[in-house]
């Protein structure tokens, strides 16, 4: 059996790692943000009201859509199962090409339709007004973190997609 | 009928390896398609996946999620399977019952099953086999021990429970110490019955001393619990400033056994980026398929239907059961949950159960998927750790399998195995 | 074949919002035999949160839904213009005069709804909120130190912040699983809605007569969905959204003292202020509204036209209103 190149070019190693890094900070300030207000809360009686939207807002979307790139790269071999190691090879590159296929759709869909929706945000000005307890960044910020991290994804995997097909596994 | 095409391209998809986040938005944009075409699929897209995740009770997933990466690169963990082992002592099949402890002490740090085998597939499973186990008893007891993880508190399959069913997240998250245990219990006892039967040696003995210092051994990762779940149960925390603690807690227990290295932190935060983004890429598509099912007003139908069929109410309760220990055989527990719940917890509070008692049910029944074929995550995670054969670990399970139906049972039978604790809470 | 039309909202059926608004409407516009209209009703945030809602009606997903300014204070700041402290207490005179100014012509339909494709149809109103808490009664200003409030959102954050409280903005029917695990010590509610989310089971303590604001929630149709309909559809929606607007309002004035008392029996504690300390709340709300209206100057929106145009629509409603009723 030929010994083939198999791992992922560095661009894809890249971005996942990029995104990986944005979606661990985002991960770390969720601890901060929560030891800080309860904290302020218990400690000082004097809440930061602020945290709950930039947790709901920044950082959970943040640490998710971040993330996918770099899932892409290292969570791809979580589902093995013993239907898909039983099926012929054709039937299993049928598979990986629907896998691709579908990754695209969706994280395409997840750009353009998220890319709207910060798009439209940003052409009203949306912004929470002073003295609102909403995190104060304009709106587009935040509903840009989707279209942003789904966009890393769909940049990984068209550029991945022929070694991903090729290939049985994911294994950088 | 749509539903059930959309359902039936959703399993489909799974089985192909499809990663199930894109399985399921697959299925959705099918559904949603179909129902309100192009700009329905768009106009849930612009909007579902952001505000899906961006939930402040959602934030003690990834938390947890840490909290059990930061205690796994510790080395705690290591001890707690030596320390165990040392004060089970000479029983018969010690060593096994061993496991079970260390599996529930996994459990009390960690939310989630699959990263609680793959560890102690690792430590446990060679030195069982090395001491003359059966090959099956050893992987099928680390396979079964890692569920525990769902269930005794933190579980992360409970906490998204609770936000999915409206209910409340700190009696939720309480509910499963009693049958987590109970299940760790049933466990060990078929472990001990396995080694009479000849599947096991005696274990040795230990001095006191060496016992005493055992105790020690289990003292940081009972303290962590004590902690994380201690505030919860006395309300002085909500389970999200639990968790987070309980990184902070993690982080100190890294410290203080001189483990605390930039490689080891980095470790464990990227660790936790697959995880929870793994999760949390699943809950968003699920409610974006959770869009479908609204538009598809099948709920309501089903309920109509479920209240006004002539038999005993029991009766559906255990065919409902028995639905998520088939689904639990093909799918994410998570998903599961994310994708079924909004249509049975309508049935079920119909029928009058009790909300929190019915997610640990279900809970306990899915998390047997979990070591059964084909997609038996735990056993393929301790066959690949252990280099010991797949059909082996299935086999080796079917005992455990058995034991995990008694305690679904028991749970099903008397609730109050799940509602004591919570009801001492309010 | 009937056209379509697709409601969705945050509240359940039993919900006065449904049972004087919502349901009369669909009733009303699926009556007509000719150019027929068929609602699908999805209550109950089964279509997500009141941002959610309203977003997948401007991206086509859904025709009807509301759109609360409290909920949306980075999309319509302006129009929390009726959560401002102090400013009336009748909810029909506020209604009416909200609705004169969310009409075509009106400063907050050109300056905010018309800009993001929405038609408003009718408007609920709730005026009356009042602080009330789970731990200790707030029996002067200097016991709101410290305290979490879950407001609406909006200028009810301001309102909440002046009485020396941290506001935490959340839906109101996240209010119970908050209050019940402490991640607020209390709610700014009117006693009118407490009963639908069962906060009198977690609550203990109420002020009585703060006026600490009110909430207003339009329901709006999306452009789009409006400009899609035939001219009688048209007029069919228009004036069932004004029965429905009429309705509410008498409905909620109806209801308000009725929830006080339940609240009572369920053993919540009402705490009337004596005179002094009632001033001491009045001074401190007070400079809330023109702060609000001199802080949306300052970032170049038209703060204070707005309030004043509020202002002058509230009078001659309340005017109108007292006239009605001298010749009843
Ligand atoms: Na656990
Ligand atoms: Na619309």
């Amino acid at each position: 059996m030929t010994q083939r190149n198999n791992r992922p070019v560095p661009f894809v190693t890249a971005t996942a790692k990029g995104g990986a890094i944005l979606a661990g900070a985002a991960i770390v300030l969720l601890v901060v943000v929560m030891l800080a207000e309860a904290m302020l809360r218990y400690v000082f009686s004097y809440p930061l009201g602020w945290n709950v939207s930039a947790v709901e807002r920044l950082l959970m979307p943040a640490a998710v859509f971040f993330s996918l790139p770099w899932l892409y790269v290292h969570g791809g071999h979580v589902t093995a199962d013993l239907v898909y190691e039983r099926l012929a090879p054709s039937v299993r590159r049928f598979a990986r090409v629907l896998t691709v296929v579908l990754i695209v759709v969706a994280a395409a869909l997840l750009v353009i339709a998220g890319g709207r929706e910060a798009w439209e945000s940003f052409r009203l000005g949306d912004v929470p007004p002073p003295g609102s307890s909403d995190v104060a960044v304009p709106t587009w910020v935040w509903q840009g973190i989707q279209p942003l991290g789904a966009l890393a994804l769909l940049a990984v995997v068209l550029v991945d997609a022929g070694r991903f097909i090729r290939d049985e596994e994911v294994t950088p | 009928m749509i539903v059930l095409i959309v359902s039936i391209v959703l399993l489909a998809l799974i089985l192909l390896r499809v990663p199930v986040a894109f399985s399921i938005m697959a299925a959705s944009i099918l559904g949603l398609g179909l129902l309100g075409g192009l700009s329905n699929v768009v106009g849930v897209f612009a909007v579902i996946p952001t505000s899906a995740v961006g939930s402040f009770s959602l934030s003690a997933i990834p938390l947890f999620i840490l909290m059990a990466h930061l205690v796994l690169e510790s080395g705690a963990l290591g001890a707690v399977f030596d320390s165990a082992r040392t004060l089970v002592g000479r029983v018969r099949g010690g060593t096994g019952i061993a496991a079970v402890v260390a599996g529930a002490g996994f459990a009390s740090v960690s939310g989630s099953s699959t990263a609680a085998a793959a560890t102690l597939a690792h430590t446990s499973t060679r030195t069982m086999v090395e001491e003359g186990y059966s090959q099956r008893l050893a992987t099928g007891t680390v396979a079964s021990a890692g569920t525990l993880a769902a269930m005794i508190p933190p579980s992360i399959l409970l906490v998204f429970y609770a936000v999915t069913a409206e209910t409340s997240i700190g009696e939720t998250f309480m509910a499963g110490l009693l049958p987590g245990l109970l299940m760790a219990t049933a466990l060990g006892l078929t472990v001990y019955v396995m080694a009479l039967r000849g599947h096991a040696p005696g274990a040795h003995r230990s001095p006191l001393a060496q016992k005493l210092r055992a105790v020690l051994g289990l003292a940081p990762v009972l303290l962590l619990f004590a902690l994380v779940v201690g505030t919860v149960f006395f309300g002085v925390t909500t389970p999200t400033e639990a968790a987070a603690m309980g990184c902070l807690g993690g982080l100190i227990l890294m410290i203080w056994r001189r483990r605390l290295t930039l490689d080891r932190l980095r470790a464990a935060i990227l660790g936790s980026v697959v995880s929870s983004g793994m999760i949390l890429a699943i809950i968003f598509a699920a409610y974006v398929f959770g869009h479908f099912l609204a538009e598809s007003r099948m709920t309501p139908a089903i309920v109509d239907a479920v209240s006004a069929l002539e038999v005993p109410s029991a009766l559906i309760m255990a065919l409902i059961v028995l639905l998520y220990l088939l689904l639990g055989f093909f799918m994410d527990q998570m998903a599961i949950i994310a994708l079924t719940v909004p249509v049975t917890l309508p049935v079920v509070e119909a029928l009058g159960y009790d909300p929190v008692w019915f997610g640990v049910l279900i809970i306990l029944a899915a998390e047997i998927g979990l070591i059964t074929p084909p997609l038996g995550l735990n056993s393929f995670v301790t066959a690949r750790a252990s280099g010991i054969r797949l059909e082996t670990v299935f086999l080796g399970a079917v005992p455990f399998i058995a034991a995990m139906l008694i305690v679904v049972v028991l749970v099903f039978v008397f609730p109050e195995i799940a509602l004591w604790i919570p009801g001492l809470m309010q | 074949d009937a056209t379509v039309l697709k409601l969705a909202d945050n509240y359940a059926p039993t919900h006065m919002f449904a049972e004087y608004g919502v349901l009369g409407f669909i009733e009303e516009i699926q009556e007509a035999a000719d150019e027929p209209i068929s609602v699908e009703y999805y209550p109950s945030g089964q279509m997500g949160g009141p941002r959610e809602v309203l977003s997948l009606n401007r991206a086509g997903s859904l025709d009807i839904t509301p759109a609360a300014p409290a909920y949306l204070a980075d999309q319509l700041p302006l129009s929390s213009v009726t959560d401002l402290p102090g400013l009336f207490e009748n909810s029909c005179v506020a209604a009416r005069s909200l609705q004169e100014l969310l009409s075509p012509g009106g400063i907050l339909y050109e300056e905010e709804y018309e800009p993001r494709g929405l038609r408003p149809l009718w408007v609920a109103v709730l005026p009356g909120y009042e602080i009330m808490t789970v731990g200790r009664p707030v029996e002067q200003p200097a016991d709101l130190r410290g305290l979490t409030i879950r407001s609406s959102g909006g200028a009810m954050d301001g309102n909440i912040a002046a009485l020396g409280a941290a506001p935490v903005s959340m839906p109101a029917s996240d209010a119970y699983e908050a209050l019940s695990r402490r991640t607020v010590d209390g709610v700014s509610f009117p006693p009118a809605s407490v009963l639908p989310y069962r906060l009198q089971e977690v609550l203990a303590y109420s002020t009585e007569g703060l006026n600490a604001g009110a909430f207003a929630i339009p329901y709006v149709m999306s452009e789009s969905t409006w400009e899609s309909l035939t001219q009688v559809q048209q007029q069919r929606v228009q004036e069932a959204a004004q029965r429905a607007n009429e309705r509410l309002c008498e409905g909620i004035e109806h209801e308000g003292p009725a929830a006080r008392e339940v609240m009572a029996e369920d053993g919540v504690e009402f705490v009337r202020f004596d005179e002094q300390q009632a001033e001491e709340f009045a001074e401190m709300l007070q400079p809330v509204r023109e702060r609000w209206a001199s802080e949306l100057d300052r970032v170049g929106k038209p703060g204070s036209a707005v309030l004043q145009e509020f202002e002058r629509a509230l009078q001659t409603h309340e005017r109108d209103a007292d006239q009605e009723e001298g010749t009843a």
